[in-house]
């Protein structure tokens, strides 16, 4: 499993790996029931504490992505699309609202940012 | 596995009361400045001094009455102390080997190999980095349940530092044991362990998950007009600086969200003990 | 317990060619002229005062707080150091004892069996009271302070002694006169006294040693 740690980043590690693995799953680089190292072993791998992992194993849980079986270790769970979508329909959702921060950051309107928006979907569906 | 609550141990110039708790599988650092109380606590987990007050616990038991067989589940470090340098690694092997039951000769003897340690050189002609693999690997070699690594590497260079970090990633992966670890380095700490105590003056003055100092802590830095308007009800600890206050914080989203102009840095245990201990507490 | 025998024998190992020297040496110099008995002792006090010198080893370097944190009690650590020094008598015994008349007889000179055996049991008895002495100090004081404080308790108990003398003459009692009575009283009893009596202060030391370890804090 390849996954890059970037320590000075301020995205906390765990979500760095909690992404970098949806993203292997998503690619399909990882498939259905394949068995993911296990926590200790990716921390030594990464170089990090054995916990910032287990904790990226839990979140990656409970978001359905995969299953840990005591004893066994952590599967990839059957990659459901519906998951997947709504994986990336959060990742839209995100990037829209970092742009809306930002437009109002540099003291853009309300309106203006409406107009923003009005006017991508336009040259989108031409696109189309 | 080991558990101190409000152990106490007074000296004519030092004082020592702390409360830690390593648990299985967990390996917890102990972070502090050179006399801060890691070897005083370490010596009173291995009974090797008495305490004034409070409870110690370790594999279940008082340091006191830990049996030869608890013992062998025990690997230790000492910050300054080995075996006599007049021994030789070989030596040490039959030392050991009649010593420990669960001793693992091939493993020890593959390992001096794998660093390059001398079988037949006196220990004393080591280098330090040679002695401190040496500690360790020894520590390693019987199968310990519970190691207690008091600045296993004081005096190392970066690469053999990380060396010997990476033999007890090694020895963690192996199974159910459990690691307490000191130093006075803290970027030993925070890619090895699960969590971090922090002593100063013979107190513990923080204790936290490293995962948790590392995505939740921060240090912002603040002109004095900017700290005036600061909210500080998040702030731990604060540090006066040539340009305004070094500002230690717990809650780095909250000030990232409700002051984006301001300039955070992602904490570190390096910020956080310098700004504890140099800085005012809030 | 075993493998602190075998830390001690490796040190041991060390030294080893000195401990060679001195028995070569002793026993070319018993063969030359007469006194044989002089350096049996000879010998027998050197490998002694090695069990004195493996605690200073073990404390070089604050070894003495890791040894401890193997599994060795407090009291088997104690207890070790005794019976090696019971070991290392009697290996010098045995060495003095089988070279001795292998020395004296290529000069062929007289071999006095009983008068070797006699010495080798008093020099015994001495040696486990001088051990007996050291050891406790030794482990109280440490290797730096243990050996000032030695010599300070060897003048005091030549004081006493030559004071006891003093005054055991002034009530009349001549103990030279007692001491040559000794001798009359035939070799197995005279090998007795001193072993029994250096044996007994050994008995003793190992308890005053046992608490002062057990007490020491590191």
């Amino acid at each position: 499993m390849k996954i890059i740690v970037n320590n000075s980043s301020m995205q906390p590690i765990y979500e760095q790996i909690v992404e970098q693995v949806k993203g292997l799953i998503m690619k399909g680089s990882l498939s259905e029931e394949e068995l993911l190292p296990s926590v200790r072993t990716l921390a030594k791998d990464l170089r990090v504490s054995a916990l910032t992992v287990k904790k990226a194993y839990d979140t990656l849980e409970q978001e359905g992505f995969i299953i840990t079986v005591h004893g066994k270790g952590s599967f990839v769970a059957c990659a459901n699309q519906n998951i997947m979508l709504e994986e990336k329909k959060k990742e839209v959702e995100a990037d829209l609202e970092m742009a809306i921060r930002k437009g109002r950051s540099c003291g853009m309107s309300n309106q203006e940012i409406t107009d923003f928006r009005l006017f991508w979907r336009n040259k989108y569906v031409k696109a189309l | 596995m080991l558990r101190l609550c409000n152990v106490k141990k007074q000296y004519d110039s030092f004082g020592l009361e702390v409360s830690m708790e390593v648990k299985k599988g967990c390996v917890t650092g102990l972070i502090g400045q050179n006399g801060a109380g890691k070897s005083t606590t370490f010596k009173i987990l291995l009974n090797l001094i008495s305490f004034d007050g409070g409870e110690a616990q370790i594999l279940s038991k008082k340091p006191g009455e830990l049996t030869n067989e608890d013992k062998e589940n025990l690997g230790v470090v000492l910050a300054e102390a080995g075996f006599s340098g007049y021994l030789t690694i070989q030596d040490v092997v039959s030392i050991l080997g009649s010593m420990y039951k669960n001793f693992d000769k091939k493993g020890f003897v593959e390992k001096c190999n794998q660093f390059g340690l001398p079988m037949k050189k006196r220990i004393k002609e080591f280098s330090t980095g040679m002695k401190a693999k040496l500690k360790v690997i020894t520590a390693m070699s019987h199968g310990a349940k519970l190691l207690l690594l008091d600045e296993p590497t004081a005096g190392l260079d970066v690469v053999a530092r990380e060396e010997l970090l990476d033999l007890l990633r090694d020895y963690m992966e192996g199974g159910d044991c459990s690691i307490l670890i000191s130093s006075h380095i803290s970027t030993d700490l925070e890619g090895l362990c699960d969590d971090v105590y922090m002593i100063h003056e013979g107190k513990i003055i923080l204790h936290e998950e490293t995962d948790v100092l590392l995505s939740e802590y921060g240090l912002l830095k603040v002109t004095k007009e900017q700290y005036e308007t600061l909210d500080k009800k998040y702030l731990l600890a604060v540090r006066k600086e040539s340009y305004g206050y070094d500002c230690l914080t717990n809650q780095k989203q909250f000030y990232l969200e409700n002051y984006p102009a301001l300039t955070m840095e992602k904490g570190s245990v390096d910020d956080v003990i310098t700004v504890m201990i140099r800085g005012e507490r809030v | 317990m075993k493998g602190m025998f075998i830390k001690d024998l490796c040190i041991m190992k060390l030294q080893v060619r000195f401990f060679i020297l001195i028995v070569i040496l002793a026993v070319m110099l018993a063969a030359n002229g007469s006194g044989a008995s002089f350096f049996l002792s000879y010998v027998m006090f050197v490998f002694s005062i090695f069990t004195i010198t493996t605690i200073s080893y073990d404390e070089m370097d604050n070894g003495m707080m890791y040894l401890l944190t193997l599994p060795v009690t407090r009291k088997q650590y104690v207890l070790e150091k005794y019976l090696f020094g019971i070991f290392m008598i009697g290996l010098s015994a045995v060495i003095s004892l089988l070279l001795m008349p292998a020395g004296l007889m290529i000069q062929k000179a007289e071999l006095n069996m009983t008068e070797l055996l006699l010495v080798t049991a008093m020099t015994t008895g001495i040696v486990l009271v001088f051990l007996a002495m050291a050891f406790p100090v030794q482990f109280k004081f440490g290797s730096e302070k243990g050996r000032i404080m030695m010599f300070i308790l060897f003048a005091v108990i030549v004081l006493v002694m030559v004071g006891a003398e003093k005054i055991l003459g002034m009530y009349g009692i001549d103990l030279e006169a007692g001491l040559n009575q000794l001798e009359n009283v035939g070799a197995g009893v005279a090998a007795a006294i001193p072993l029994i009596f250096g044996l007994l202060a050994y008995g003793i030391s190992v308890m005053v040693s046992l608490r002062i370890l057990e007490k020491k804090e590191y």
